[in-house]
């Protein structure tokens, strides 16, 4: 049922999650690389604070957004890992305010 | 059997049209005990009423008529809100003019008095008040005419809300249903033909919007109403960019001809102008702009391009964010800019519809007064302004 989403490379990545380093096979996407390694929800709501995970993985339902780079509410189910990315969960809805600080 | 039963339909009002126009003229005449069919070619809300803002506004004309006639829409909302078991999201926060443009500010500090004579709450903010309220409006905006009671509303909510609540008054909701024409005895409405049946009714409710002059054709009247399209931009969920809606004063003023600061060729070919309304959800939705183009409910990348531009003018933090979605709607819209509440030369045919870009604000209003004209008793505004026969040509002497 399930096939990875990129042809495979054999080659594999590290990336930071929530401040800890994790490393996977290249050819993976951010949503799956952090559900491979035992995160049970990737972001918060906005208004009750309620856990989410991804349900569609295709780029439809929004609940596998991820801050990645420093840009907030990115899909994570259609973003490839990248050596050294720096990945953490949405929590709520980004802040244009505190954007603009940085 | 259902056929059966169709051939034997009747009511006192048919009321046709499900956006918040129609919804509301179904709701307050089964409030008042009236025997209602509201028909709606799709489903509650359909038409104009999904393809808008929120807005219910006092904001966007002179001192004088049109102004309170919003001014009286605005405050039936607080009631219909607590009668309703649909919460549509009315907030009554406030919508603020932002003024870019040195000459604007005169003329915008001598605007407040006629507004507040009405009974409407008007603020000016200098820049100083504006930064601090609003850190991420642009530093050369100059000042803010704030109406400070304007509203925004959840249109889809209200409308399917009011629809809801008028079939528990008793009216008999009918969705998916297409009219084909409307049978007169005697030159008067006798019935509504629908493609599920006729309806015996000695009284029809145009409320149909844009569509309202095909209904109007099926009994040989000429209602002028045209589309006039306007575009919409979603933004994801986001906070931190507008604390409540906005829009641009300049294009207010510029209505006289002249031209706006910083405004594209583009921006004028298109009719772009700000307005910004934070929503319940989180989104933010972005508008606007005004093009005759029939029916096309279509998004336009230039059109789009246009608003984006103009938005992130007075909101420079949007560079930040994302659009999600976009939508265009019809703006039904008549030569003077008023709406059209009224009988017409057809005994039992009536109109309200033709409220261009206050369709949802003057949605109550709208069905209160239909509900008062069909009582036989006086209106509670003066409908004169809003008659049919103000843009029916004179008949030539033989």
């Amino acid at each position: 049922m399930f096939t990875k989403a990129f042809p495979d490379s054999g080659k594999s990545v590290t990336l930071s999650f929530e401040g800890k380093a994790i490393t996977v096979s290249a050819d993976m996407t951010v949503a799956a690389a952090v559900l491979g390694h035992g995160a049970k929800h990737l972001r918060t709501t906005a208004k009750s604070g309620e856990e989410r995970a991804p349900y569609c993985h295709m780029g439809v339902c929004f609940d596998c957004l991820m801050e990645i780079d420093g840009v907030p509410n990115q899909q994570a189910c259609l973003r490839r890992v990248e050596e050294g990315m720096t990945v953490s969960r949405q929590r709520g809805v980004p802040d244009l305010a505190r954007t603009e600080e940085k | 059997m259902n056929d059966q039963q169709n051939k034997h339909d009747a009511a006192e009002v048919v009321v046709l049209g499900g956006g918040a126009v129609g919804t509301a003229v179904a709701y307050y005449l089964a409030r008042a005990g009236r025997n209602v069919a509201l028909v709606e070619l799709g489903e509650f809300p359909w038409g104009s009423s999904k393809r808008c803002d929120g807005h219910a506004v006092t904001y966007d004309s002179p001192p004088g008529y049109f102004s309170r006639l919003c001014k009286a829409g605005l405050d039936l909302f607080p009631e219909v809100a607590a009668d309703l078991d649909v919460d549509f999201d009315f907030e009554p926060e406030g919508v603020g003019l932002l003024i870019d443009d040195e000459r604007d500010l005169e003329t915008a500090r001598a605007s407040i008095e006629g507004k507040r004579a009405e009974g409407i709450e008007v603020q000016f903010w200098d820049r100083a008040e504006l930064r601090r309220r609003e850190p991420g409006v642009a530093d050369d905006v100059l000042a803010c005419l704030n109406f400070a009671s304007d509203a925004k509303l959840n249109p889809m909510r209200l409308a399917f809300g009011l629809a809801r609540r008028a079939g528990a008054y008793g009216a008999r909701l009918m969705p998916r249903t297409r009219v084909t024409g409307i049978e007169t005895r005697d030159g008067a409405v006798a019935a509504v033909l629908t493609d599920r049946g006729r309806i015996a009714s000695p009284v029809v409710i145009d409320a149909c919007g844009v569509w309202a002059p095909l209904i109007g054709q099926m009994v040989g009247l000429t209602i002028p109403i045209r589309p006039r399209q306007g575009q919409i931009l979603v933004s994801e969920k986001l906070r931190g960019l507008a604390s409540q809606s906005y829009a641009e004063y300049g294009y207010l003023a510029a209505k006289g001809g002249r031209k706006r600061n910083g405004v594209t060729a583009d921006m004028e070919a298109y009719g772009v102008a700000l307005v910004a309304e934070p929503t319940e959800a989180g989104t933010v939705l972005f508008g606007s702009s005004r093009r005759y183009v029939g029916l096309d409910t279509s998004s336009h990348p230039g059109v789009l391009r246009a608003m984006a531009q103009r938005a992130r003018r007075f909101f420079p933090r949007l560079a930040e964010a994302r659009i999600i979605r976009c939508y265009a709607g019809l703006r039904p819209a008549t030569p003077d800019g008023k709406p059209i509440i009224s009988p017409t030369p057809v005994p039992g045919f009536f109109v309200a519809a033709g409220h261009e870009g206050n369709g949802i604000g003057l949605s109550l209003i709208t069905g209160k007064l239909v509900a008062e004209l069909l009582g036989g008793g006086p209106t509670s505004v003066d409908l004169a302004p809003l008659r049919l026969e103000r843009f029916l040509e004179p008949p030539h002497a033989a």
